[in-house]
């Protein structure tokens, strides 16, 4: 009895101080790139890379909200991308919109595509979306490799480099915002509940075929992002950066961080951008590394590094184990249950 | 007028008549019995009622409005919820998670309004944890709130579908097999608990139930089905009477 009392008093004030903790060393490892990168600091290379950790968030963020919290198993993704990137490169060439509404036309467009291409591949489920998902990213490619506005095999080349490491930086905590913000709410619910149980939730008076293709498009929008970013990155793009390849990459990220975890996903994006990057001289076997990464992760972590959980929820854990530690007496009070929930 | 009306309510699975040409009318606070040996198409009468199947043949009114044909979660919002027979909770999720999904339809605001964190939202999403709470304690679930629901005790995670059904607000509960797997004492508090929810929620309920204790206690009228066909309608007394009823249930030579 005594225990239960001790925890709700002293837990929040010190599960909120480790919050902050954690808020300001992110804040502060934030502040210190930002000034690197302003200052010159970080070299134009590093910088460069991580422009596409930023970009790697947004695909791993987006792609998350279709896989790991709807539950829509899609391969898919850099197919979306693609058109982002295309259109985006198209407009910068041909137009020379302003870089906002390039990026705002990239995710419309591609909302569009994953709308149309939710709607009939959204009656399958599991492995079967999987595969018609592949097909949907394979199909865009070969288009992109025969059409002539694209340029071919030979690419697209010549898009004035405006994406920025601020630009992209911006989109992607923006990105992050808004789908914290939809997770955190009934629609949110509602998209977990299809992943859980589609009958349930139908039941429970949610439209499960609707918030299906919300997620599609509301992912493949953020991916069209990406893509757009991607292109004013690069300066040049061509089919072959976004393959099938592309698609388990970010896929590799979500299910790392865990499947329904949104600062899983970031931390993993970050991570796997740069540490190829730290270990330059075995690129070419960046494949097998990520290959056998997924396997140790299936054997010993096969629900991701963080599971469904935040960072924040973590936090909650350490502090019951810490009061835990700290007060041995705890152990003799404690008659059964009550384990600091 | 009343509330629904099943009219000819016809089933076919291929060759197979699961349900043929059923009928039953509830009025507004009745408590009606679904009752007939096993595969006898009684869920398959809740899954055509709910929208999990599309009938056949025949017509079902709600409030006057033809309901069969719809999606589920149409049916859903114009008042009729369910329990399943081998509950159907959210396993990996909170007990208070699966209470909170429920209240999906009574929040209204736009993905826009969540997005931008408007007052709209801050009002609804308070709403819905002060409702939510209200159940909780109702069903005794609050402590358990923050557990995972397959982490429950069985009768518990029967409990728990009830209140989750109740949070869509609701004019008619279907329960399908309430009981199911419950010991004595446990199906005796449950009989009260349906007695009580009735009540409290003003609600009609129509079930399927096995546990004929149960079924005679609770409910003013019974249904007896036999291979997709209604062998028998009256009150529990009569039923219990019933000839054909005896005969499907233990077979010729028991007459």
């Amino acid at each position: 009895m005594k225990k239960e009392r001790i925890l709700p008093s002293s837990g929040p004030s010190l599960r909120q101080k480790l919050s902050w903790l954690a808020t300001g060393l992110v804040v502060l490892i934030l502040l210190a790139v930002n000034i690197g990168v302003y200052r010159g600091a970080i070299d134009f290379y590093f910088s460069g890379v991580l422009v596409i950790a930023w970009i790697n968030v947004i695909l791993a963020v987006s792609l998350n909200l279709i896989n790991g919290f709807t539950g829509q198993f899609s391969l898919g993704h850099a197919g979306f991308m693609a058109v982002g990137a295309y259109v985006s490169g198209l407009l910068t060439i041909h137009l020379d919109w302003p870089f906002p509404i390039v990026l705002l036309a990239a995710a419309l467009v591609s909302a569009l595509l994953g709308f149309v291409i939710g709607l009939p591949t959204l009656r399958l489920r599991g492995d079967y979306l999987a595969i018609a998902t592949l097909g949907f990213g394979e199909i865009v490619r070969v288009v992109l490799l025969n059409l002539d506005i694209t340029g071919g095999p030979r690419g697209l080349g010549g898009i004035f480099p405006k994406t920025t490491f601020f630009s992209a930086e911006l989109v992607a905590i923006l990105t992050i915002i808004v789908i914290w913000n939809i997770i955190r709410s009934s629609h949110g619910r509602a998209f977990v509940a299809v992943r859980e149980d589609e009958i349930a939730a139908e039941a429970m008076g949610i439209d499960t075929t609707l918030y299906k293709v919300l997620a599609f498009s509301i992912g493949a929008a953020f991916a069209g992002v990406a893509g757009g970013l991607f292109a004013h990155h690069q300066m040049f793009i061509d089919p072959r950066s976004f393959t099938f390849q592309r698609s388990i990459e970010i896929l590799v990220m979500v299910v790392l961080g865990g499947l329904g975890s949104i600062t899983g996903s970031i931390i993993a994006a970050v991570v796997l951008t740069i540490l190829p990057e730290a270990l330059r001289g075995m690129a070419e076997y960046r494949m097998i590394v990520y290959a056998l990464l997924l396997i140790g992760l299936m054997l010993v972590r096969p629900q991701g590094l963080f599971g469904t959980k935040e960072l924040g929820d973590f936090l909650g854990i350490a502090r019951v184990r810490w009061i835990k530690a700290r007060q041995p007496a705890a152990g003799v009070l404690k008659s059964h249950g009550g384990d600091g929930r | 007028m009343s509330l629904l009306e099943i009219r000819d309510l016809t089933m076919q699975f291929g060759g197979l008549t699961a349900v043929d040409r059923f009928n039953l009318t509830l009025n507004e606070g009745d408590i009606v019995g679904l009752i007939g040996p096993n595969g006898a198409g009684k869920t398959t009468v809740f899954n055509c009622l709910t929208g999990m199947y599309a009938p056949t043949g025949g017509e079902i009114l709600l409030s006057g409005h033809r309901i069969d044909g719809l999606h589920p979660y149409e049916i859903t919002r114009l008042g009729m919820a369910r329990t399943f027979q081998n509950i159907r909770l959210f396993k990996q999720l909170t007990v208070y998670d699966n209470i909170r999904i429920a209240f999906h339809n009574q929040s209204k605001y736009n993905l826009a309004t969540a997005v931008f964190r408007l007052p709209q939202f801050a009002k609804e999403e308070r709403e819905i944890l002060e409702k939510t709470e209200e159940l909780l304690e109702i069903f005794g679930l609050y402590e358990h709130r923050n557990e995972i629901a397959s982490s429950l005790p069985y009768g518990e995670q029967r409990q728990l579908e009830i209140a989750r059904a109740l949070a869509t607000n609701p004019q008619i509960l279907l329960l399908d097999e309430p009981a199911a797997g419950m010991n004595p004492q446990e199906t005796e508090e449950l009989t009260s608990l349906i007695r009580w929810v009735k009540e409290r929620f003003d609600l009609t309920i129509f079930l399927i139930e096995h546990d004929m204790r149960l079924v005679m206690r609770l409910c003013e009228r019974l249904v007896v089905l036999d291979y997709g066909i209604t062998i028998a309608e009256g009150t529990p007394e009569e039923i219990q009477n019933n000839p054909q009823v005896i005969e499907a249930y233990l077979g010729e030579e028991a007459l």
